[in-house]
């Protein structure tokens, strides 16, 4: 079987080569590792520098886990450039200011939602609190009156016509409930523990699958072309389907270990939570994988240099990654989201969100895998087609 | 018998290859010379059936080219040396043994490397080998399948002298069950063969065994056949 002496051969030089077997296993495993520190904690807690604030606005504050620095007048920008806090919160005759240095939205987002549901809390303790006052003072009046009717002769009360409903409803709740959050966030998918990165991890995980295999794959179909091996391969009676589905399965089975990897490192070691199913994962991973196979060979085809190859990633790759679910296609211009469908980290990355985040079931997925299927007949047929560059027959 | 007649080829507006018709004839080596950039090596490309030719036919035992089972019947070296430097000699010429579908004993490897003289290094990456080693290890690998035409592309470029009298040695042992046509512009290997083919201007400016060529033209090497060839040229152009 020549296909299978093909891919004992590719195996052979995959394993004897020591660099591609790292840039295969051990980039995906430190590039995750580090996205997973590098994205902040939702409980790591947020500093605010309070500067005129009323003890109310701290209380609250920290109620919502936010670090209060009381500070006097300072230079705003000087304290924050030194990294005292993610934002300066001041009152000044009844306005509320909050200063940023808007080069961190990862912290500073968390600084503006905390400071203004705090000011605007207070807001509405006042507004309460005068409501009550209110009240009480319409209360006091109506006792009043009613004690000014009694001292009145009687039959002048009697003869005037005031109907008077003094039982004013001093039952009002005034008491608006402010105990709990204004808002409470229901969570369709996931909790409040959910980081960026774990919306992020499963879009990774098929990035990554995606690339390292394109790359190598693309480079040895390279090599294999510029050594002259290519057309020795050609000069004997081998198909050139044998070649390419030689090429598939044998950087396939790396592709597949690889993926194995990746997923079981984010699950077991980084603690991905996943919803759906790990072995969904691993089929659409797998199905990526390939055409990311499919594709680096015919790429490479068009290049005459390692260095070409490397020119097709931001044109190739980098622009998947916007298409992958990171962000949302349907609120993107109108010729994007025709561009959107020809990219197989689309179908792939968007599917690994309803797996990991969603808990889609492999029925659910079953239109994004067809799809990447006939992304792999695709570049099977073109690449065996294009295999007559160099043999006719 | 492979045949060659009135085959043309052309990359774009480019001319290669004119009008040209050739009979290899079987167990002979046959010599295919002329300077560098005369379309030796697209002519070998056409016969393997990787290029494809323009207008003529080409047949190879009575089969039209290009034919992928005919590949079973040829042994070819390219010019450069097509090996895979992370495997060893051995694994290289396994690999390419298998390529031929056919099962390949362990004794034909072995007496394939005896005859390129590789038998202590066939263990060795063929990243670690010397120039000389990986032609001879290209040869062999050409050789693997016993194949009934051999067609080598300059095969002795980078091998020392008494090597390359040894392999002429077993070129013409190989005869015997072979059809060999080579490629080469040493002229003095040119001596040995069988039959020369000389190429000039797209095309066969001269053909017949090296002692008629020399005779024909009234000279003393095939360096002087070109000489008298680039002469005819030019008095043919001034005439015009």
């Amino acid at each position: 079987m020549r296909m299978l002496q093909l891919i004992k051969r590719i195996c052979k030089q995959v394993l004897r080569d020591k660099r591609t077997l790292a840039l295969l296993f051990l980039a995906p495993i430190f590039v995750i590792t580090l996205l997973n520190y590098i994205f902040p904690d939702p409980d790591d807690e947020v500093t605010i520098a309070a500067v005129n604030v009323n003890d109310e606005v701290i209380d609250i504050l920290e109620d919502n886990d936010i670090i209060v620095k009381q500070e006097n007048e300072m230079d705003i920008q000087s304290y924050l450039e030194e990294g005292n806090a993610s934002g300066v919160l001041e009152e000044k005759d009844g306005n509320w200011t909050l200063t940023i240095l808007n080069d961190n939205p990862m912290d500073e987002g968390p600084a503006i939602q905390g400071s203004s549901q705090a000011v605007m809390e207070t807001n509405l303790n006042d507004l309460s609190d005068n409501i009550d006052n209110m009240i009480s003072n319409m209360e006091d009046m109506s006792a009043g009156v009613e004690e000014m009717m009694e001292q009145l002769p009687p039959e002048v009360a009697e003869n005037m016509d005031i109907n008077m409903d003094t039982n004013i409803n001093t039952d009002i709740d005034s008491e608006i409930d402010m105990d709990n959050d204004p808002i409470s966030v229901e969570y369709i998918y996931g909790d409040e523990s959910n980081t960026f990165f774990e919306i992020l991890n499963p879009i990774l995980v098929s990035f990554f699958v995606f690339f390292f295999v394109f790359l190598i794959a693309g480079m040895s179909m390279l090599k294999e072309r510029s050594s002259g091996t290519l057309e020795k391969l050609l000069s004997t009676p081998i198909r050139k389907s044998e070649i390419v589905f030689g090429y598939l399965f044998g950087y396939g089975i790396f592709a597949i270990l690889q993926t194995a990897i990746i997923i079981l490192y984010s699950v077991y070691i980084l603690d991905m939570e996943i919803a759906g199913s790990i072995s969904n994962m691993f089929i659409i991973n797998i199905f990526l994988s390939f055409v990311a196979l499919g594709l680096g060979l015919l790429l490479s085809t068009f290049v005459s240099s390692e260095f070409q190859m490397i020119q097709f990633i931001p044109l190739v790759i980098i622009p998947q990654i916007f298409f992958s679910g990171m962000l949302n296609v349907d609120t993107m211009e109108t010729w994007l989201q025709w561009i959107a469908p020809i990219m197989p980290l689309y179908y792939a990355g968007n599917a690994m969100i309803d797996v990991v985040l969603k808990g889609f079931t492999f029925g659910e997925i079953l239109a994004p895998l067809s799809i990447l299927f006939l992304f792999i007949v695709v570049f099977v047929t073109l690449n065996i087609l294009g295999m007559r560059r160099y043999r006719k027959v | 018998m492979m045949q060659l007649s009135n085959m043309s080829k052309s990359f774009g507006k480019q001319t290669i290859l004119q009008d040209v018709s050739i009979d290899i004839s079987a167990n002979q080596i046959t010599g295919l010379i002329g300077p560098s950039g005369t379309g030796k090596t697209t002519l070998i490309k056409c016969l393997m059936g990787m290029e494809k030719y323009d207008t003529g036919s080409i047949q190879i035992d009575d089969t039209a080219v290009p034919n992928r089972k005919l590949l079973n019947k040829i042994g070819y070296m390219a010019q450069s040396d097509s090996l895979y430097h992370d495997l060893t000699g051995l694994e290289n010429i396994q690999f390419f043994a298998h390529m031929y579908g056919r099962k390949i004993s362990n004794k034909a490897v072995q007496s394939t490397l005896n005859l390129v003289q590789l038998e202590q290094d066939k263990n060795k990456l063929v990243a670690h080998y010397s120039g000389g080693m990986k032609r001879r290890l290209s040869l062999a690998i050409a050789l693997i399948n016993q194949p009934e035409y051999l067609i080598l592309d300059e095969p002795t470029v980078g091998i020392d002298p008494v090597l390359k009298l040894n392999i002429w040695d077993q070129l013409h042992d190989l005869k015997k069950e072979s059809t060999l046509l080579i490629t080469t512009h040493i002229m003095d290997e040119a001596m040995k063969c069988d039959q020369l083919l000389l190429m000039k201007n797209k095309g066969i400016a001269a053909s017949g065994t090296p002692q008629e060529i020399l005779e024909n033209f009234g000279v003393s090497d095939i360096d002087q056949v070109f000489l008298k060839l680039e002469e005819i040229e030019y008095a043919n152009a001034s005439a015009d």
